[in-house]
């Protein structure tokens, strides 16, 4: 009768599938000008209904504190140090992040640099919607030898204030990930054991999706598809910088939102840049920031810099041109042949 | 080997879980490439799917105005935007498991769903 | 001069043996000559010659037969130890198997047909394992399981069903 064993287990198997599908909670929503997508495993939905609540809250309560050109904290603190003003009384979590902000600026060569955000207002990016500019290189060079750094804040538990006016900050390449990792605070604190929160393209997993890691695509940059995927295990985070996300074009050139510090001009013939963070305290930051400094250094420089950063697992795409870590080569799989063929692959260490 | 009582009893079984190895084994392995179903999300909630084999247009009314996404033999994109960058626009067509496209100042997306996702959430 | 003259002793069996896989081989030929609708899919003919001799004789008929078969039709066809050969060779082997435990089954609830049909997954089954681990190792060939299911069910029903008949013809059953 171990026909009408296995008849069972077909039966079981299907039942299992069909079980592991309804405890899977997902939901998109608007905040942060960005989509953001949470996905709940295991949990009663109205558990993880309210675990998804109690993140978007927070999320938007972030939202209005270090947005760059909406009223926020963020931009009480630019006026202030535009006008040569000490800023009174910044929020404990305001001083913190400027602090790690600033550890990071350093260890990035100053490639990440928080502190330009008059350049890319100049650029126009700080707007929901922008309007191609013609860049006027005299104005972008007074710009730049402004020399705007985090190094000029001077932080106090009571002030913060600023030895160079110019300094102008903009966390565009921060927030989203400090977001992740307060969400994986919260959802820790409520007991949720397994999530994957998607902000904006950056994601970071908590547990797994039933028997599996969870499993993320990576978008080609040149497409509306995913390029590649792999798995991300618990506490792991990802996090791309793309010339794709937030550009213009103006006479056939692409001006995308990542601008070189020292150049004041955007980065060109990088298609994208992504960061496997393994898991930390501050893994979602660290996944959000330090595909920056990958992004905006120099072709001959990342290895070097990646060693100083720590960045293990990275994979950038440029044109016909793919390169990664031999780590991430291990993790990642490929889901279009074409793109493979077409690209020239290469490993570095 | 005659025997006089003969029944296919056993050889019914056989078959039997013949068949729902087939179904399962088609269910497994078989998930089509392209979708036969766009999700439409907006302002948060899910809009409604739609068949991709339906000709359709779909005109939703948000913040920046008015979005219309076009269904066609297979295919989905957004035929108008609101919005100034248009690139959800410029991105033209989709029509495999898994491609999306995101409107963001009118908070609208399109997603082509299948019977399987390879992947649970997209970097980008 | 001396004529030397080897003789063979041979045993009915022997020629039995000689019989079917004349018919077997055959009926490969006949069948590798058809057209099929994508490679792998074929009916397998040949495997109601081995079926009809397991219930008419033995196992060891039937072994002999589908070995002589397999053997034979490759050296015909100019694809002796090629990956076909493997292939072949591989699958009927890997179907004799599952019979030598299938015919231990109830032969009152079990026929022909219902072996026939065991008989043509473990067939598929075993070529598909060699294709994934030795042909074509990087290849996905899962796409293909349920396509080559549904031929095994179908095929494996229509050998057992003539097998079947056969054999209540020769009154074997």
């Amino acid at each position: 009768m171990r026909f009408i064993k296995f008849f069972f287990i077909i039966v079981a198997l299907c039942f299992l599938q069909s079980c592991s599908k309804t405890s899977l909670y997902q939901s998109k929503h608007y905040v942060f000008g960005t989509i953001v997508d949470i996905s709940i495993y295991g949990e009663s939905d109205k558990k993880a209904e309210e675990a998804t609540q109690a993140v978007l809250h927070e999320f938007t309560r972030l939202h209005h504190s270090l947005h760059a050109w909406k009223r926020s904290d963020l931009t009480s603190l630019n006026e202030a140090i535009a006008k040569n003003k000490p800023y009174i009384n910044p929020s404990p979590e305001l001083t913190e992040i400027l602090k790690e902000a600033k550890i990071l600026e350093d260890a990035s060569n100053h490639l990440f640099n928080p502190a330009i955000g008059e350049l890319i207002d100049y650029w126009g990016f700080h707007q929901d919607e922008f309007t191609p500019i013609h860049p006027d290189k005299s104005k972008i060079k007074v710009l730049v030898e402004r020399k705007p750094s985090l190094d000029q804040l001077s932080i106090s538990g009571s002030s913060i204030s600023s030895a160079n006016a110019h300094v102008k900050i903009d966390l565009g390449g921060y927030a989203k990930g400090y977001a992740l990792d307060q969400a994986k605070k919260i959802l820790h604190e409520r007991q949720i054991k397994n999530a994957l929160i998607n902000i904006g393209g950056n994601i970071i997993a908590i547990g797994q999706h039933g028997n599996k890691p969870w499993r993320v695509g990576i978008q080609d940059p040149r497409g509306s598809q995913a390029i590649a995927k792999l798995d991300l295990p618990d506490g792991w985070a990802i996090g791309t910088s793309g010339d794709y996300q937030r550009y213009f074009i103006n006479d056939g050139i692409r001006y995308c939102h990542l601008i070189h510090p020292f150049t004041g001009f955007p980065i060109q013939n990088v298609y994208s840049v992504t960061v496997l963070i393994e898991p930390a305290k501050n893994a979602g930051t660290l996944s959000d920031v330090l595909s920056k400094p990958l992004f905006i250094g120099k072709k001959e420089d990342r290895e070097a810099l990646a060693k100083k950063l720590n960045i293990h697992h990275y994979l950038i795409i440029e044109e016909n041109r793919i390169s990664m870590t031999q780590t991430m080569a291990d993790k990642i799989q490929f889901l279009d042949m074409h793109s493979q063929k077409k690209n020239h692959l290469e490993i570095t260490h | 080997m005659k025997l006089p009582i003969k029944s296919f009893l056993g050889d019914s079984l056989i078959i039997l879980i013949s068949l729902i190895f087939i179904v399962f084994a088609f269910k497994t392995f078989w998930h089509f490439e392209t979708g036969s179903v766009v999700q439409v999300n907006f302002q948060g909630k899910t809009y409604g799917n739609f068949s991709l084999f339906q000709d359709k247009k779909i005109s939703l009314i948000g913040k920046e105005g008015e979005s219309m996404i076009e269904i066609k033999a297979g295919r989905a994109r957004f035929a108008h935007a609101p919005c100034k960058n248009q690139y959800c626009v410029q991105q033209g067509w989709i029509h495999r498991t898994g491609q999306m496209l995101i409107c963001i100042p009118n908070e609208v997306s399109i997603e082509i769903l299948g019977k399987t996702k390879a992947y649970d959430s997209l970097n980008y | 001069m001396t004529r030397s003259i080897i003789k063979i002793k041979t045993t009915l069996l022997d020629h039995q043996i000689a019989k079917l896989s004349a018919i077997a081989i055959g009926l490969s030929l006949i069948e590798s000559v058809l057209p099929s609708p994508m490679p792998g899919v074929k009916p397998g003919i040949a495997n109601i010659i081995t079926l009809y001799a397991m219930y008419r004789f033995n196992f060891k008929t039937a072994l002999w037969v589908s070995i002589l078969r397999v053997f034979a039709t490759s050296l015909i066809l100019g694809q002796f130890l090629s990956p076909t050969f493997m292939l072949s060779l591989t699958g009927s082997m890997l179907s004799l198997l599952t019979l030598y435990f299938a015919i231990k089954l109830p032969s009152q609830f079990f026929s022909p047909i219902g072996l026939s049909v065991l008989s043509s997954f473990a067939h598929i089954g075993g070529q598909l394992l060699l294709v994934r681990l030795w042909l074509i190792p990087h290849a996905s060939i899962y796409y293909l399981i349920p396509i080559y299911s549904v031929a095994a069910l179908l095929f494996g029903f229509i050998n057992g069903w003539i097998t079947y008949r056969l054999l209540k013809h020769h009154n074997s059953i």
